[in-house]
């Protein structure tokens, strides 16, 4: 097929056959995650269903907490450590608990979970299902008259959807702790207009950010580990490259996701509460 | 009335652009095993796939006991599925279950209501079908390539299906252990009495499990015989597939100096 294009106009034909299997690839993933989506709420109320949920949930939550946790902690206090002299040298050092804590409640919290989930959790995920897939086993779901996607998918997909959320609860938490720590007992922020000024800065809308971005974010990486694995070529390589794929998808889209709903929520948050200075 | 429980009607497959079938119409008789013989890639397990919907042709229909299997939805499909079972070439069980969990899955999956001691009674009851109720507890890993063909045979039993499909079953085995899969197989049909559809390129299992043999050569159907028939058929490449003899062409890449590689156009 390839020889009868004249050699000038190879590279077009091959970016075409790319940009077709791009935009196939991608309804592919749409009607995949259509199918997820649909079937976890609408099995959700069978027994069958949530006994497949609880060891995801034990998976994708319990097992992560240490990290989670431990990732928090430092960006908080490493977050202290980067804008104490700045905030010192301008005569604002009480001033560093607001700056501190709403990064990490809005942006950091949320999006560092997001990456431990997707490093975590969706490799995991990708590197289960594509090691299903080349060992027939999905396949055998099927031919024992199942519903593969309600009996692997749907359990994945709700429990990083539920859990990426409270995750990022105790990620908020240890790094407000983290910030605090260093700001207070390293450095000499008295610990009272500290807290002040981050009752002040950080709102409840300004958690609800955090956490309706970290809904998207575990939705996102339970329908994107999945369908990585539910398509992933045949032997180890293929298991390998697809989890790979899985983990650097997810990052891009954790980002860029990130930055759209950073614009939508901030718009958002004026609308509702107005513009509030924080320094 | 014909006595055929599944029809394929002039299947033809293709996988990016390379044609697998090529028109294959085959009919599986009520209670009889029929072998399926032909090389590796020749399109066998895809032809299995197709009997029981995992794939779907590019032409040509899969009739089930009256029912046209091509024209159904995944969900119509799901339920025709429980009437089969499938015996993958690997086994295909589930890594994080042990033998009994794994036998036991298609019950829970379709008879939720059912109590655990009923449906672990059952999953037993199979085990020992294949001679493995000792090894109830023990996970895929610890089973050997035989005993995890045997767990799944158990598993593909267990709601009493009224077909067995079964693909390489003795692949991999040595004779000894592919001789009580074959065993096994006959007894399937014997004694259960279910319709069986076997895809192997192992001759011995072939004449020992078939009541007919059809051959697939390049996507189609080359031979098609009953069992005692087939040895004697006149056609050059199925007697050379019985005696496992290369032809020249086979043989071509393999002798330097006689042109190029045998690679395919």
């Amino acid at each position: 097929m390839s020889s009868r294009v004249p050699i000038v106009l190879r590279p077009v034909e091959r970016l075409g056959v790319r940009a077709i299997d791009g935009v196939a690839g991608f309804g592919d993933f749409c009607i995949f995650s259509g199918k997820a989506i649909v079937r976890g709420f609408a099995g959700g109320l069978h027994w069958r269903n949530w006994r497949l949920l609880w060891p995801q949930l034990f998976e994708v939550g319990t097992r992560s907490v240490p990290v989670i946790l431990i990732t928090g902690a430092f960006i908080g206090m490493v977050l202290a450590v980067q804008a104490y002299l700045q905030f010192a040298s301008a005569g604002l050092a009480d001033r560093l608990g607001a700056v501190v804590n709403i990064s990490v409640v809005k942006e950091l919290g949320p999006i560092l979970a997001g990456v431990m989930v997707a490093g975590r959790v969706g490799g995991a995920l990708t590197a289960e299902l594509g090691t299903m897939r080349v060992t027939e086993q999905i396949d055998a779901v099927r031919a024992m008259g199942s519903d593969p996607i309600r009996y692997l998918v749907v359990p994945r997909f709700l429990a990083c959807l539920l859990l990426t959320p409270v995750l990022t609860v105790f990620c908020d938490l240890t790094g407000v702790l983290g910030g605090y720590f260093i700001s207070t007992h390293v450095y000499t922020v008295s610990e009272v207009p500290y807290w002040r000024h981050s009752q002040f800065a950080v709102a409840n809308w300004d958690i609800a950010t955090g956490l309706i971005k970290s809904l998207f974010f575990g939705g996102s990486i339970g329908l994107i580990s999945c369908y990585k694995g539910f398509n992933c070529r045949a032997g180890a390589e293929g298991v390998g490259r697809a989890t790979t794929d899985a983990f650097v998808t997810n990052f891009v889209v954790l980002l860029a996701m990130d930055f759209f709903l950073a614009v939508a929520m901030q718009a958002m948050g004026i609308h509702l509460y107005g513009y509030k200075q924080i320094l | 009335m014909s006595d055929a429980i599944i029809q394929l009607v002039d299947l033809h497959k293709s996988f990016g652009g390379q044609p697998v079938l090529r028109g294959v119409s085959v009919e599986l008789m009520r209670g009889q095993t029929t072998v399926v013989l032909g090389p590796s890639g020749c399109g066998k397990t895809v032809l299995l796939k197709h009997v029981i919907g995992l794939l779907q042709p590019d032409h040509g229909r899969v009739i089930f006991d009256g029912q046209d299997l091509t024209a159904m939805g995944e969900r119509a499909l799901c339920r025709v599925r429980t009437r089969f079972g499938f015996l993958f070439q690997g086994g295909a069980l589930f890594d994080s279950m042990n033998a009994v969990e794994n036998v036991m899955f298609p019950l829970r999956e379709h008879h939720p209501q059912q109590k655990e001691h009923d449906a672990r009674a059952r999953a037993m009851e199979c085990l020992g079908l294949v001679g493995l109720a000792d090894f109830a507890g023990r996970m895929p890993a610890d089973l050997s390539g035989g005993q995890r063909k045997r767990v799944a045979l158990a598993r593909a039993l267990t709601l009493r299906p009224e077909v067995l499909l079964y693909d390489e079953p003795t692949t991999g085995l040595d004779p000894i252990r592919a001789d009580v899969i074959n065993e096994l197989i006959v007894r399937m049909r014997d004694e259960l009495n279910v319709t069986g559809l076997v895809v192997t390129h192992d001759m011995a299992s072939a004449f020992k499990v078939g009541d007919r043999l059809i051959m697939l050569h390049e996507g189609q159907v080359l031979a098609d015989a009953p069992a005692d028939e087939f040895r004697a058929l006149d056609e050059p490449r199925v007697q050379r597939f019985i005696r496992g003899q290369a032809d020249d062409e086979d043989l071509k890449g393999l002798r330097p100096g006689r042109g190029q590689s045998g690679g395919e156009t």
